[in-house]
Parts: structure tokens; sequence; C-alpha cells
């Protein structure tokens, strides 16, 4: 009776294995809800690289200054915020160069907002390919990513110029422990952008109001982060309205933003500003939320990718 | 051996435009989910059926289908618009994903929609070979290898080092076709793309891919064009409403989809209201008319060179004798005149029946053998001066494929040679 049982067993066992390896892939109405294709994705990785490329190529073809509009933009937006937030409102701290502080945020957060601003469009901008052939839709956000991060690196370069202009007049002294924590900063701030952007993505596929949302939201954004402003400003300004008896939700707001703790850990590597309240916790924790938003941005890109044409 | 299995498959549409509404309904189903209620998705989806306004939001694209295709088969897929084509495509080659069922699928599968799929508009035609290919799922080195023959194939050597958007339309196809060709998949679908390009590529195109069903790969092929589908396929699958209405020989399908749903709706009782020629009053009134084909079905479409039998209904009012003709033609829908024509032209005999009062059948045979297009009847009852009794003008519509009804029978000229097509003989004698 056992044994009879096990042979059936063991038989149906090959015959599901056969099952499976006869067929190269099946297309279920009903996928599970993890479904990160590692193994397609690696198939395709000439796929990446290649509009990766398009990406970073096509952006400038038909233009005369080229791939100079990566540094141009950095540099006017410094000129412009050192003026108005600097020279006029003085929200810069004092002892570090303006220009030197301005530049370590808006390059961090450009970069942030450009992988945020397109992959939140993946969707809807690629209907075109993504309605007539198959390849793992993640690709795109990927080399979407890969390309900014290339940007990210030009505007770097340029930060670095700046930094060394101020180094090598003595203006600013710089703390090379943080500053060695760029490369885990840049990956931690692709992957939160990446992750956001996903689901922003799977949502502005069917409803295009989240597209209006998203290009004056990213505005909007910047304030609630540290770049034309330090933290120990709020921090003091809190402590300030606490001591009157208000609970300060700005601060809250400002902390609990991700990108916050990772251009506070810029600003304190470049700038030398801001050790005295830098608490690493905040850092873990944008390091923790990025993981978790990531995670959840792959299930969902994964449920609208499978039927999206239809309602885009 | 089979290498695609579809089992049981449908896919369910939502019409409408996506607004306020369908935000709430999204909500709402959300959240009922996130509770863990159940949500019915099925509930009130109907059949498919384009013309009829229906009931519900929902209906299905395709309902229930199942069919296997075996190894190095030509598959053709034919139906109506709407039928479900390219709702089937798009389920084969992962665009989206089915409601219901699974499709099963050995090997590599390419799809050709439409054209140029995934060309970026401002990289250059060598660009988007590489960029295209990959996106097919080729290999860096695959591409590579096979660049030389890819442009040899299109024949656009000229114009690869520049933007794809100065591309004519048909340069375009060229290179996405030749791009799809040399992927060299298992099972390759071909989506209408032999429509564009001229003669000479579609030539080139129809024999590449009976190349490629030799060699073993499968192909298949959605097409509205009758006589590429009959010329490429080994098999074919008649899709109507969602659903397969025959699946079989392609000779069997092809003559199925010509003929069916082509059952006789314009033609049959003529309106009182209808426009007449009438000059010979109260003499006799034509109630109804249809058009038969060669099996005997009421239908308004013919075969090139197949026999059409009129047959009117007529009243007579008043004895009108012998002394009668009746006369029908054809008429050119497109160019207004009249191409054919036929009668019981035999004027003075007294032979032919008399008509007393009463209501008779007029059936009238033609051999005709009009060119493929669109045409429209003309039939009236005259009396031996020419005047009409009554006579309809410009009814309803027709058309002749360019298909025989025999395999071999095939219409290639262009309508712009003429109407009609006479039976000749065609000989060369030498002189010196």
């Amino acid at each position: 009776m056992l044994l009879q049982k096990g042979v059936f067993i063991v038989c149906f066992v090959i015959f599901a294995h056969r099952m499976k390896e006869g067929w190269d892939y099946t297309i279920k109405s009903k996928r599970t809800a993890w479904n990160f294709e590692f193994k397609a994705l690696w198939k395709y990785r000439y796929l990446i690289l290649l509009f990766f490329k398009r990406d970073f190529v096509a952006n400038y073809k038909q233009t005369v200054l080229g791939p100079l509009w990566f540094v141009i933009q950095p540099i006017l937006t410094t000129v412009i915020f050192t003026f108005v937030f600097g020279n006029l409102a003085g929200l810069a701290p004092e002892g570090v160069p303006d220009a030197l502080f301005f530049m370590s945020g808006i390059v961090v957060w450009n970069y942030f907002a450009d992988v945020f601003v397109k992959t939140s469009n993946i969707f809807r901008q690629n209907a075109n390919i993504f309605g007539k052939v198959y390849f793992p839709r993640m690709a795109v956000p990927i080399s979407v990513m890969l390309a900014s991060m290339l940007k990210f690196l030009v505007q770097f370069l340029l930060l670095l110029v700046v930094f060394c202009y101020y180094w090598l007049n003595g203006e600013v002294d710089p703390n090379l422990d943080f500053i060695a924590l760029t490369p885990i900063s840049v990956i931690v701030l692709g992957i939160l952008a990446m992750g956001l952007g996903n689901i922003t993505s799977a949502l502005t596929a069917k409803y295009r109001d989240f597209t209006h949302l998203v290009s004056f939201g990213i505005q909007l954004l910047m304030y609630t982060t540290t770049v034309i402003y330090p933290l120990s400003k709020i921090i003091e300004w809190a402590n300030a309205s606490e001591a009157v008896g208000d609970f300060s939700f700005q601060k809250v707001i400002v902390l609990a933003n991700p990108v916050t703790s990772i251009i506070e850990s810029f600003r304190v590597g470049f700038c030398n500003h801001g050790l005295d309240i830098f608490n690493w916790n905040y850092y873990w924790y944008s390091i923790a939320s990025a993981l978790v938003i990531f995670l959840v941005s792959v299930v969902i890109f994964n449920k609208t990718e499978q039927n999206f044409i239809d309602t885009v | 051996m089979e290498v695609l299995r579809i089992k049981n498959i449908s896919k369910q549409y939502k019409l409408g435009e996506i607004d306020r509404m369908s935000y709430f309904g999204d909500l709402k189903k959300t959240l009922k989910r996130l509770v863990g209620m159940s949500v019915s998705q099925f509930d009130n989806t109907e059949v498919n059926d384009r013309s009829v306004i229906g009931n519900s939001k929902y209906v299905w694209a395709l309902n229930e289908l199942s069919f296997s295709v075996n190894k190095g088969e030509v598959l053709g897929i034919v139906g109506r618009n709407g039928a479900g084509k390219s709702t089937l495509l798009k389920l084969l080659s992962r665009v989206t994903g089915p409601t219901t069922g699974t499709i099963q699928v050995k090997g590599r599968m390419a799809s050709l929609l439409e054209v140029g799929t995934g060309f970026h508009p401002e990289l250059t035609g060598k660009e988007n070979i590489f960029l295209n290919g990959a996106i097919l799922g080729m290999a860096k080195e695959e591409i590579e290898g096979k660049y030389d023959e890819i442009i040899a194939f299109s024949g656009v050597a000229r114009y690869i080092d520049t933007p794809v958007k100065r591309y004519s339309s048909g340069m375009y196809v060229r290179l996405a076709f030749a791009i799809a060709v040399h992927l060299e998949p298992e099972i390759l679908i071909i989506d209408e793309v032999l429509a564009v390009g001229d003669a000479d590529f579609q030539k080139k195109c129809i024999k590449k891919m009976r190349e490629i069903a030799q060699s073993g790969r499968t192909i298949l092929f959605v097409s509205h064009n009758m006589s590429t589908v009959r010329e490429l396929c080994s098999r074919a699958i008649l899709l109507d409403k969602g659903g397969i209405v025959l699946d079989g020989d392609t000779e069997k399908v092809v003559q199925e989809y010509l003929t069916a749903g082509h059952s006789n709706s314009q033609f049959g009782l003529i309106p009182a209201t209808y426009p007449r020629t009438i000059v010979n009053k109260d003499g006799l009134e034509i109630i109804s008319l249809k058009l038969f084909n060669e099996s005997g079905e009421d239908i308004d479409r013919f075969f090139y060179q197949e026999k059409i039998t009129i047959k009117v209904k007529v009243k007579i009012l008043k004895d009108i004798g012998a002394e009668y003709i009746c006369l029908a033609s054809f008429g050119d829908q497109i160019q207004d005149r009249i191409s054919y024509h036929s009668s019981n032209n035999d004027l003075i005999s007294e032979t032919h029946p008399v008509l007393d009062r009463g209501e008779y059948e007029f059936e009238l045979v033609t051999n005709q053998s009009l060119l493929p297009g669109s045409y429209h009847v003309n039939f009236s009852v005259l009396d031996t001066m020419g005047y009409p009794y009554d006579g309809v003008l410009g009814y309803g519509s027709f058309e002749i494929s360019e298909l025989g009804r025999n395999k071999n029978l095939k219409y290639t000229w262009s309508k712009s040679l003429g109407s009609v097509a006479f039976e000749n003989e065609f000989k060369i004698n030498r002189i010196k």
C-alpha cells in the first residue's frame, strides 16, 4: 500500500517535472506578487546598456553644447540660489562658502529628482514600445537610473572642482570619512528614487492626475529637505517654537524625508558643517526606507506591468 | 510536436472612458480586496459584438479560446475587425496578460506587431538595429553576426547612418522586418506588416517567410489579405466575436471568411419609398430583389468570375402579355458607370411567357466577370418601347473578391484598367 503510494508520488513528481521542462515559459492570468526577474534582466543586460546609452545620448542630439548642459544647469542654479537664499534671505550658515553649501545640496537633490521624475512616467511614456513587444519592463527604470547616475557623476565632478577651489584657498576643511560615504549614498538615493518613481508610474499609467501632481510636487518636495537651508536652522527654529509650547510639525517632516540625512552627510563631508547634529540613526533610517520602498515598488510594478496596456 | 498550447484563454476589456467614476470604482474594489471581501471580476461581461449596444461595460475580447500549434506550421489567423485577432497576438507576445487561462510556449517567440517595434526616431538605422535586436531579445554578438545580412535584406544601406525619423514609412518597415526575420525565433508572429512595403518587398517577405517555415520554424500570421493567407498558410483559424468559428484547412477557412457574415441584409424587400423610375404607370411593381452565389447562398460577396443569380419578385397589376423586357445591370460604385448588362434581350421573340395579373419570380443567371470591387444593382422591366413599368437603380451593394472559387484563379491587375474581364484567347504568330 505504502509502496504503491510511493510509486505514485514519484511518478507524479517526474510527470510534473516533465510538464515544467517541456515548455520554456507559461503565460498565466495570475502571477505571484513577488516576481523580480533577475534572470531575465541579466539576459537582457545588453538592452539595459542600450537604453542607458539612448537615454544619455538622445537627450543631447541636435544640441550645440551637448553634454555641457549637464554642468550648466547646476552652475546657474547655484548662482541664483546663492544670491536669493544666501545673500537676500541669509539662509546659508556661517563659516561655509555659500556656493559650496548650495551646490552640494543641489547636486544631490537634482539626482534624486531626476530619477524620480523620469521613472514616475515609465509606463505612459513607453506605452508605445510596451504595447508591442515583451521584455522585462524593469529594464527601463534601471537604465533610467543608471543614466541619471552618470549625469550625477559629471555634476559630482563639478562639485569636486568647486570644493577643491575653496579647499586650496583654505576656506573649508573636509571630513574625509563622510566623503567616503558618497558611493553608498548614491546607491541608496537611486534605489529610493526609483522605488518611489515606480510606484508613481503605476498610478500615472491609469490616472493622469498624478502626472500633474509629480510635475509641481517635486518642486515643493525640495523645500521639505535641507537643500536651501541647513538642518541646524530648522532644529533651532523648532526648539524655539517648542519652548513656546508648539509641536513643530515642520521639523518632523524634514527629518522624515529620507533624502535629508543623505544631503546632511554630503554637507558634513564637503562643507564640514553640521557634524555636531548629525545622527547616524537617520542615515540608517534612509537606507531602510529606501529598501522597503523599493521592495514595495517591485510588487506594485509587477502587478501593473501585466495589464496596464489596456488602461494606459 | 507542439510548440504552442493555448488553453481556455479569455480576455476581458472595459469599455468607455477612464474618469472619476472608474477611479472610485477602482478604489472601492481595492478597499474591498484589502479587507478580504470577494470581488467578482466577471459579472456582467458580454460577448463582444461591436455593432450592438449592450447592457454591460465589460466585454470578452476573447472568450475561452483553445488551440495548439505544431512545429513548422504556418498558421493564418483571420477574422473581421474586432474578432479578437490583435488581442490574441497581444497576449501571445506578452504585451498584456490574459484574464483567464494559460499559454505555454516552447522556444523563442518574437512578434512583429505593427511597424518598427521600439524604433527610436532620433537614433540612426544602425543604432536602431542594435536597439531593436536587443528589445527582441538578441544578444550583442548575435546582432553583430547578422548585421550585414540585415542591411542587405532591408535594402536601405544608404540610409543606415541617418536617424530613422527621416525614413519613409516603407523604409521603416523594410528595416523592421529585416531585423525580425533575422532574429531566427522558433515562433514568429506577424501582423499585417506586409500591407506597407512595395510589391517587390512584399514578394521578398513572402519568400523569406516561406523559407522560415521550411526551416522548421513556426509562423503565426494575421491578415485580412486572403490571397497572402492562401499562399502562405498550411492551416488557418477563423475568429469571430472572440471565439474560434473554424479551425483547419486554409482553403476552407478562407472560403468561410469570404462568405460568412455576408448573409444578405441589404438585399430583399424593396421599400415602397425607394426611388424608382416609372413611366408606364400601374403595369407592375418590383417587390424584392436578391442575389445568390453558386452554392445557392443569399449573399452580397462573390468570388471572381462566380455565377450570380438575381431573383426578383414582381407583382403584375395588369395583363401585359408578352411585350416586356427585363433589364439587369451592375453599376460600378466608385466610378458610377454601368459596367455589365444582361436581359432577356430577345426583343421580338414571342416565346417568352405571357404575364397575367399575379406575382412572379424572375430568375437571371449571369456569367459575370466583373473585376474585384464593389458594385450595385439596377433592375427594371420595360415595355417594348423602352418605357419602364418599374425600375430600381443603384440598389444595394455587393462585392467581387479578387480570389476565385478555384484556388488557382486570382485576379492580379488593377481595376483602373477597366471593370470587366472578357474571356480571351491570346496567340502569337511568327511572321518573319
